[in-house]
Formats: structure tokens, C-alpha cells, sequence
């Protein structure tokens, strides 16, 4: 109990510099830092509510003398505001500090601050002209019935910006700048979750500029990515595609999440196997080969450190499946492409087993079934004959294509 | 259904008094049975959605009680409850008893998080919105301004389709209110911006909003009966912008280049400078004008047509010369593409 306490009070106390120093610079630095410590803070928002809401005001003041400094930082930090759940947390914690029997002066000042802080929470945005205000108010509107159509609005105007500085390739004045991208794409990071900026969120992923490096910033890429595998947003596959495309350690974030949901404690049945896998939209991302060739990697890795244990065996030929089909789908053969996808393997052995074996009539699969048997066997005997082409690799590429895995053990 | 109406009507009044200095009257007990009223009316709502008779008899009864603070719409009831509670923390009227109390009443808690009829999750998807705006707007650029037009414009057509009905003076009311307050360059821009809502995508907007075109044409009917208002919308919109707009609405283009043929006439030739000046110092100058009538001519043929048939027929009225410097008539149609 002790220690929990201590604990709180050095966060408390961390936060509370955290906050400070954001709201001295505004710098892309510091906007930087805030993304990187928006969902470590409402963890810690949480943590300050289950306390505050069994505490009476007076209470609360007593064991955190500058509770109000921190909550009116996070209140004034559109950053956090913007992010997932914070704000209705921020709004839950100034509630437990209103005091419900105020006797001095100050007890009642406190409760004015507090609604005071609340209205701005929820008016977070007023028009920098009073002139258009004016005119919304002589139209009889209030924040609550333009904020939706603003916010939509704006996302469609971003959305053009962006579309037009795409097809105006050459043009560089009409070219969204590099430096306005990344702005963007930052200012994006605590509001990937939010419904109203799937557009913008959809527009960013697939926008291709024209500059060699990539112009949006990182942790936009790792905020998508997130929200994606926690089910928090819904996108479009060829959106999902560009993110691990374009930033890599999502690509391998996600493949990860597929293992730990395919290869924990839990046996799970194939059915489920191949369920998880095509709605991971792995398999269709790897149509591009150079997706597929870091996943394939990823496998081989797991095979080699669990000593190739059957669930993983088994995952592979599912995956592989799925991505035969996908690139079925996109009217693509493996055939066709089988050196950019397994380089590794001999290529007439990986040209064998491309062919499905459901694809052969039941009577003559025996003949590619030996001659797929005698490449496996020139490939080891090729080594022992000090050949540097490793057995592994051939065994591995085949390892992948379950049709002809399964076939010597099932029945003619 | 007369208590349900009675309902609406003394909610509606409390909603219009919510602002007000009359709230410093209030206990928490009242605020909270306001806020139950709120409820009861967002499901009224839900109910009665689909169901035209109920809501057409409610919404005949509204602006009546209320006035313009209280329940303006039957669709005003979905939101009654989150607006009530906004304007009740902003109003420093509001008796300290009550003020202390609104907080959890809004705010219960996690235990509230999933229902629907409460304004907890909506008032805090709003504070999320905000923060949106806020951090959207902050970047600059030119999406702020447009979509602040585009959004007024909205806002503008949907008043205009609340004051339903042929009958466009309360319209017109409306609108010349919109032009004393002001500030005119804004309302003149959403004007231009409200001519054009419809245009982007004709063929949807026939599909899904065919009376759509009412409120297009009582703010059009307002231009054109006010000419103050039509001058300055002339003379302030950029010419190409008011030329899209022209393009779309027939009466607007006559309206608008018999305001330029008016004001081509108060130019006289100077020989000293060769040129074409205007009379007094508020007249729009040559090269504004010939700018006006060009892009008129580019946005549209039908306006290529309209405006080179007024200016040879003012042309052969004048005389029907060929030399420059005599008529402005002449002088204007050489200078646009197949006037000559």
C-alpha cells in the first residue's frame, strides 16, 4: 500500500513537470513528446480518478495540494484533450473536486473555477474573429450545433489540399509543402480514433508525394498502426497496406500481434487459424513482395526458436494459402512471380510446388509428388557434397505449400 | 398529445431562460428535472422521427413559446438536453446550489458510459471535437477559411429551410438582419458560397434534397430585391468566384451585367491619357471591368453569349463605331475573346 503510494506520488510529480514543460514551448519537439506520452498520461489519469472519486473535496486537496494546477495544464493542452479518452477523465476528476458543502469564500471560488474550466473543456474551440462569431450567433447557432459540421468540413478541405498536391506532381507551388505534411500528420496522432477523421486518416496513408524521403512523421504511422490491431478503427485494406508499406515497424508490430493471438497458451483449430489471418490483412498485403519477404521472415525466425513446433508449421501453410488466394484475387499467379517471393530454395522446387495439388486430377498426383521428393533429396545431397545452398532453405520453402505437405500421409 | 406538447412548450421555455439571469432563481432540484425533461424529449424524438403528423404538430407549436433562445425544430429535441447543460455551465446567473450540482448530474460517472440518453458521452465527444478544431485550425493554410464558409453555409440553408413555406418574408427578415449585423464582406462571401452549395453535384442533389432548391431561391430572391446588397455582392466577390456563381443562377448573370453595363457608363474617355477613367473615385475602373466581363465570358458560354449580345446591341445604340476611344462599347468588346 505504502509503495503503491510512493509510486503515485513520483508519477504524480513526473506528470506534473511533463506538463509544465509542454505548455512552455510549442515547439514541434515538445508536440512531438506529448504524442509520445498521451496514452502513458491517461493511464495515469485513470489511476488518479479510481482514488479521486472514493475522496471528498477537502480531502483531496489535502493529499494533492496542486491537483487543480494539474488538471487546468491538461486542460489547456488540446493535444490531450484531443486524445481517446482523456478528456472525459480530465471532466471526471474536476468533478470530484467540487466541493458540495462549501463554508469559506475560497471553497466557493473553487467550485466557479471548476465550471470555468469545464466550459472551456467543452468549447474547446471559438472563432479567432469576433466578427464570425457575431454571425453565428445571429444566425442562433451554438458550438453544439457547428462543431460537427466544421470538423467535417475541414477534414474535406484537407482531404482536397492533399488530393490536389497529388495529381500536381511537377508543380511544386501548388505541392503541399513537406513541412505542413508532417505538421499534419503530428496534429493527427491523438485523433486517429476520432470517427470524423477517417478521410483525413485514409488520405494520409495513401497520399505518395514525390519527395525520395518519407514526409510524414513516425508516430502518426504508430498511432494508426495501434488503433488497427486494437479493433479501434475501421479501414479501407489498401490504407492498412500503405501503413506497414511505408513504416516498417508497424508492419512488424502487426505481424507480431497475429503470433501472440495465434501461438499463446490456447491450442486453437484451423478454422479459427485461418480466421485470424485473413482478417489481420497480412495475407493481402503480402501480395507485395517485399511485405511478404519481411513476414516470411518473421516465420522462420519463430520456426527456428520453437524448433519448427507444428502450430507455427501449420500457421505458415494457412498464410500461405490465404496469400495464393489473395493474389488469385488480384489476378496474379504465383508463378509468375516466385523469384521475388521466395528467392531463397531452388527455383525449379519452388516452381513444383506452386502448382496445387487439388489442381491435379486424384489419379495423377504421384508423379509431381516423387519429382518434388527428388529435388528435396538433390537439394540435401547437393550440400553433403559441400553445394552452399543450406537444406534448410529448401525444406523451409516447402514447408510452406501444406497441399503438398499433407499429400504422402492422405489417403489416395 | 396536448401533454406532449405542453412538455415541449415549457421546455422550450426553459431552454430560451437558460441564458438568462433568471436561472439565479434555480435549485439543484430543478435543474435536474429539467435535465429528466431532456431526456424524455430525446425520446420522444426517436419515437416520433418517422412519424410525420406528430412531428409536424409539435414543430407548427414551437416557435411559438419558446422564441428564438428556446427549441427552434423538432430536431432540436435530440439535442435539448446537451444544449441546456452547456448554456447552464456558462451562465455565472446561475444560483450556487445548482451551479454545485450540474457537474455530477452531467458527469456520473463510468456507470453512464454506455447509455444513449444521457449527455455525458455526447458532451464529451464534443469536447473532443473541439480540441479537433482547435489543433486543425492551428496549422493555417487556406482549409480554416473554406471550410468556415462551407460550414455557414450549411448554416445559413438550413435556417432558411426552417422559415419553410413559400412564404419568404420571414426569409427575408432573416436575412437583412444577417446584413446589419454583419460584418457584410462575410455575409456577402457565404452568400456566394450558399448560391454555390447545390451546384458541386447536381445530379445528387436532385436525387436527395428536390425542395432543396427553396432556400436557394428565397436567399436568390433577397439578392435580387435588395440592391444595395446585390451592388456590393458585385463589386466585393472576386470575379471569377462571381462568375461560377452567375453561372448557375440565370437571373443572378442579367441582374449582374446590367450592373456592369450601369457602371461601364460612368467611365468617360480621357485623350490626355488615352485611356478610359472613371467619373468620381468609387466607380470600378477599366481594367476591373473588362477583368469581370472576361471571366464571364470564360465560365460559361451561354454567359459568352448574353454578354456579347448586350454589348453589340449598346454598341449600335451608341453608333455603331468602329474606332476606339468613341464608344466604351467598342472598346470593350475588342477587348474580349470574339468581341471583335
Amino acid at each position: 500500500m505504502a509503495q503503491e503510494s510512493a509510486d503515485l506520488a513520483s508519477d504524480y510529480q513526473f506528470w506534473l513537470q511533463k506538463l509544465s514543460a509542454w505548455e512552455q514551448a510549442s515547439s514541434k519537439e515538445t508536440q512531438k513528446d506529448t504524442c509520445l506520452h498521451l496514452s502513458g498520461f491517461q493511464e495515469f489519469l485513470r489511476q488518479m480518478y479510481e482514488i479521486l472519486k472514493e475522496m471528498d473535496s477537502d480531502a483531496i486537496l489535502e493529499r494533492f495540494p496542486t491537483i487543480g494546477q494539474l488538471l487546468a495544464k491538461a486542460c489547456w493542452n488540446p493535444l490531450i484533450l484531443a486524445y481517446d479518452e482523456s478528456q472525459k477523465i480530465v471532466i471526471w476528476c474536476l468533478c470530484c473536486l467540487v466541493n458540495k458543502e462549501p463554508r469559506t469564500s475560497a471553497e466557493s471560488g473553487l467550485n466557479s473555477w471548476i465550471r470555468g474550466l469545464l466550459s472551456h473543456v467543452l468549447s474547446a474551440f471559438r472563432f479567432d474573429m469576433k466578427e464570425v462569431c457575431l454571425f453565428t450567433k445571429s444566425l442562433g447557432y451554438e458550438s453544439i450545433d457547428y462543431y460537427p459540421s466544421l470538423l467535417k468540413n475541414m477534414v474535406l478541405s484537407l482531404v482536397s489540399e492533399l488530393r490536389e498536391s497529388h495529381l500536381n506532381g511537377l508543380n511544386t507551388q501548388s505541392r503541399m509543402a513537406p513541412e505542413r505534411m508532417m505538421s499534419l500528420s503530428q496534429v493527427c496522432v491523438p485523433l486517429v480514433t476520432l470517427p470524423d477523421m477517417e478521410p483525413l486518416v485514409e488520405a494520409l496513408l495513401t497520399y505518395h508525394g514525390h519527395e525520395p524521403q518519407e514526409v510524414l512523421a513516425p508516430e502518426f504511422f504508430e498511432a494508426v498502426n495501434e488503433a488497427f490491431l486494437l479493433e479501434k478503427i475501421v479501414l479501407p485494406t489498401s490504407s492498412v497496406v500503405s501503413l506497414w508499406f511505408r513504416h516498417l515497424p508497424s508492419l512488424e508490430k502487426a505481424t507480431l500481434h497475429l503470433f501472440e493471438k495465434l501461438f499463446s497458451s490456447k491450442i486453437i483449430c484451423l478454422r479459427r487459424m485461418e480466421c485470424c489471418i485473413r482478417e489481420s490483412f497480412l495475407p493481402q498485403a503480402a501480395c507485395q513482395p517485399a511485405i511478404f519477404r519481411i513476414v516470411d521472415e518473421m516465420f522462420r525466425f519463430v520456426l527456428l526458436e520453437t524448433d519448427g513446433a507444428p502450430e507455427v508449421l501449420a500457421a505458415l501453410q494457412v498464410f500461405t494459402s490465404c496469400l495464393v488466394e489473395a493474389l488469385k484475387k488480384e489476378k496474379k499467379q504465383l508463378t509468375f512471380a516466385l523469384r521475388t517471393y521466395f528467392p531463397y530454395g531452388a527455383p525449379c522446387l519452388a516452381a513444383a510446388l506452386s502448382q496445387h495439388p487439388e489442381a491435379i486430377p486424384q489419379g495423377h498426383r504421384l508423379q509431381p509428388l516423387l519429382h518434388i521428393s527428388q529435388l528435396l533429396r538433390e537439394a540435401v545431397e547437393d550440400c553433403t557434397r559441400g553445394c552452399p545452398r543450406n537444406p534448410f532453405e529448401s525444406w523451409f520453402l516447402f514447408v510452406h505449400f501444406g497441399g503438398w505437405v499433407d499429400l504422402p500421409s492422405s489417403r489416395p | 398529445m396536448e401533454p406532449l406538447v405542453q412538455q415541449t412548450e415549457r421546455f422550450s421555455e426553459l431552454l430560451a431562460v437558460s441564458c438568462g439571469s433568471l436561472v439565479s432563481t434555480w435549485d439543484a432540484e430543478k435543474v435536474r428535472r429539467a435535465l429528466q425533461w431532456a431526456r424524455y424529449l430525446l425520446h420522444v424524438y426517436r419515437r416520433f422521427a418517422g412519424r410525420g403528423r406528430v412531428r409536424e404538430a409539435l414543430e407548427r407549436r414551437l416557435p411559438a413559446r419558446g422564441g428564438p433562445l428556446g427549441l427552434r425544430s423538432f430536431a432540436a429535441l435530440e439535442s435539448g438536453d446537451a444544449r441546456l447543460a452547456l448554456r447552464l455551465l456558462r451562465n455565472r446567473a446561475l444560483a450556487p446550489a445548482a451551479a454545485r450540482a450540474l457537474p455530477s448530474l452531467l458527469f456520473p460517472g463510468p456507470a453512464a458510459d454506455h447509455r444513449d440518453d444521457v449527455p455525458q458521452s455526447r458532451l464529451v465527444l464534443l469536447a473532443r471535437r473541439g480540441s479537433a478544431l482547435r489543433l486543425l485550425c492551428r496549422l493555417g493554410g487556406d482549409a480554416p477559411r473554406s471550410a468556415l464558409l462551407r460550414t455557414h453555409a450549411e448554416l445559413l440553408d438550413a435556417r432558411l429551410h426552417e422559415l419553410g413555406g413559400a412564404d419568404s418574408a420571414a426569409a427575408r427578415k432573416l436575412l437583412d438582419t444577417l446584413w446589419t449585423r454583419g460584418p457584410r464582406e462575410h455575409v456577402l462571401d457565404v452568400t456566394a458560397e450558399a448560391l454555390l452549395l447545390r451546384e458541386e453535384d447536381p445530379e445528387t442533389a436532385q436525387i436527395t434534397d428536390p425542395a432543396g432548391a427553396d432556400e436557394t431561391q428565397k436567399l436568390l430572391r433577397w439578392l435580387l430585391e435588395s440592391p444595395e446588397v446585390l451592388a456590393a455582392f458585385c463589386r466585393h466577390l472576386p470575379a471569377r468566384r462571381l462568375a461560377s456563381v452567375a453561372g448557375c443562377h440565370h437571373a443572378l448573370s442579367r441582374a449582374y451585367l446590367d450592373l456592369l453595363t450601369t457602371w461601364a457608363t460612368r467611365l468617360h474617355y480621357d485623350l490626355q491619357m488615352g485611356a478610359w477613367v472613371p467619373t468620381q473615385m468609387e466607380d470600378m475602373p477599366w481594367e476591373e471591368l473588362c477583368l469581370r466581363l472576361q471571366s464571364l465570358c470564360h465560365a460559361q458560354p451561354f454567359l459568352r453569349e448574353e454578354v456579347l449580345v448586350t454589348l453589340r446591341s449598346r454598341k449600335t445604340l451608341d453608333g455603331d463605331f468602329e474606332v476606339p476611344g468613341m464608344s466604351i462599347w467598342t472598346d470593350l468588346l475588342l477587348a474580349l475573346p470574339g468581341g471583335a
